[in-house]
């Protein structure tokens, strides 16, 4: 009678034990797995409006109703990409890279030209209108 | 004897498992409500500059509906005309209120001054569009881009090293074509190209708005 007693209670703390490991292990998860998508998206949202995975092969970009079309492309190392604006605001194209492009203001039917020479991922946005913003994946 | 050391490696490794799980659910509790604080002090900040943003756009878009509300009523010779003038410059001195708040008094003066000058010329500019009158329309141009979107630009680039000058003078100059060209359209009954005209004029003068506010959210950190 003792002895199974003493069984129960073990049995008892064991159940606890496992509930509460089992509860804070998956509650870990959850919170690791949520930090992940929130840093994502803060990257994502701080880098580009666009999605670089759907980048456009092509040399050419259209400012329009205050967006930049397609809002991400790519191309070679070497290349040049022409942007045309077609609104009646100006705009610019302005990277946050050194080596990206930095364009005077480009008033309407303006084209800037800008020649890619290293590979690398180029967040631009326009400093007139910030909200518009796209990329240029540049490979070798 | 068997027996007894799995009864006791039994109750060993419960409490061991207790204690793991206690401590680690307390330690993932502590973590949380430190992250929680963490993200409440930034939710915090951002908000702020948000506020910013979010003010100054609404500012600047209603300055661009109330100009067309009050330059129609006066063209069309409303009732309605001088009340509506009235709020396009309160709306003025509200932007000149909100410079004030991070610049100062002077600065909120200096704005004032520039901002009523470029309303009172683009009243010549309807008035002298509505009587066909274009040396009175290039007058009143030409006006506005020495005294207000040239000095305005200056200004502000000057306040804040984060505006570049010619990017200001640019999105300035462009506010103004595109009022005079939604005044043109409204004297010479194209509704539609007016309505167009004000909606791009929008959605710049939000771009810019936004742009005057991350310049000052970079300048002052510490107060966004």
């Amino acid at each position: 009678m003792k002895n199974k007693s003493v069984i129960g209670i073990v049995v008892v703390i064991l159940i606890v034990a496992a509930v509460v490991a089992v509860i804070a292990t998956g509650g870990k998860k959850k919170d690791d797995s949520m930090n992940g998508m929130n840093m994502n998206t803060t990257a994502s949202n701080s880098s580009s409006g666009s999605n670089s995975a759907n980048a456009v092969a092509t040399d050419s970009v259209e400012i329009k109703n205050f967006a930049f079309s397609p809002a991400s492309i790519k191309v070679k190392v070497g290349t040049t990409v022409t942007w045309t604006n077609k609104d009646s605001a100006s705009h610019t194209v302005t990277s946050d890279s050194s080596d990206g492009p930095a364009s005077p203001a480009i008033a309407q039917n303006g084209t800037y030209k800008f020649t890619f020479k290293k590979a690398g991922t180029y967040n631009y946005i326009c400093t007139i209108h910030p909200d518009m913003k796209a990329t240029v994946v540049v490979t070798n | 004897m068997d027996s007894h050391v799995s009864k006791t490696s039994g109750i060993v490794i419960g409490v061991a498992l207790l204690i793991i799980g206690l401590v680690g659910g307390y330690g993932i509790g502590k973590s949380a409500h430190k992250d929680n604080s963490r993200t409440k002090d930034s939710v915090s900040a951002i908000s702020k500059a948000a506020d910013l943003r979010a003010n100054l756009v609404a500012m600047g878009v209603e300055h661009m509906q109330l100009t067309d509300q009050a330059v129609d009523a006066a063209l069309d010779g409303s009732p309605n005309a001088d009340a509506s003038a009235a709020q396009l410059y309160k709306n003025g001195t509200d932007l000149g209120a909100a410079v004030g708040s991070i610049y100062g008094k002077d600065a909120e003066k200096t704005f004032n001054s520039v901002w009523k000058l470029h309303l009172d010329e683009f009243v010549k500019y309807a008035v002298a569009s509505k009587s066909g009158d274009d040396a009175g329309k290039q007058m009143a141009l030409s006006t506005i881009d020495s005294q207000y979107t040239k000095p305005l630009a200056q200004y502000l680039a000057k306040a804040n090293p984060n505006l570049p000058e010619k990017t200001l003078e640019t999105a300035l100059g462009d506010h103004v074509t595109m009022t005079a060209r939604m005044i043109d359209d409204h004297v010479a009954g194209n509704y539609s190209a007016e309505t167009s005209e004000l909606d791009m004029a929008n959605t710049h003068i939000a771009g810019l708005m936004s742009t005057l506010a991350d310049g000052i959210v970079k300048q002052y950190p510490a107060k966004f």
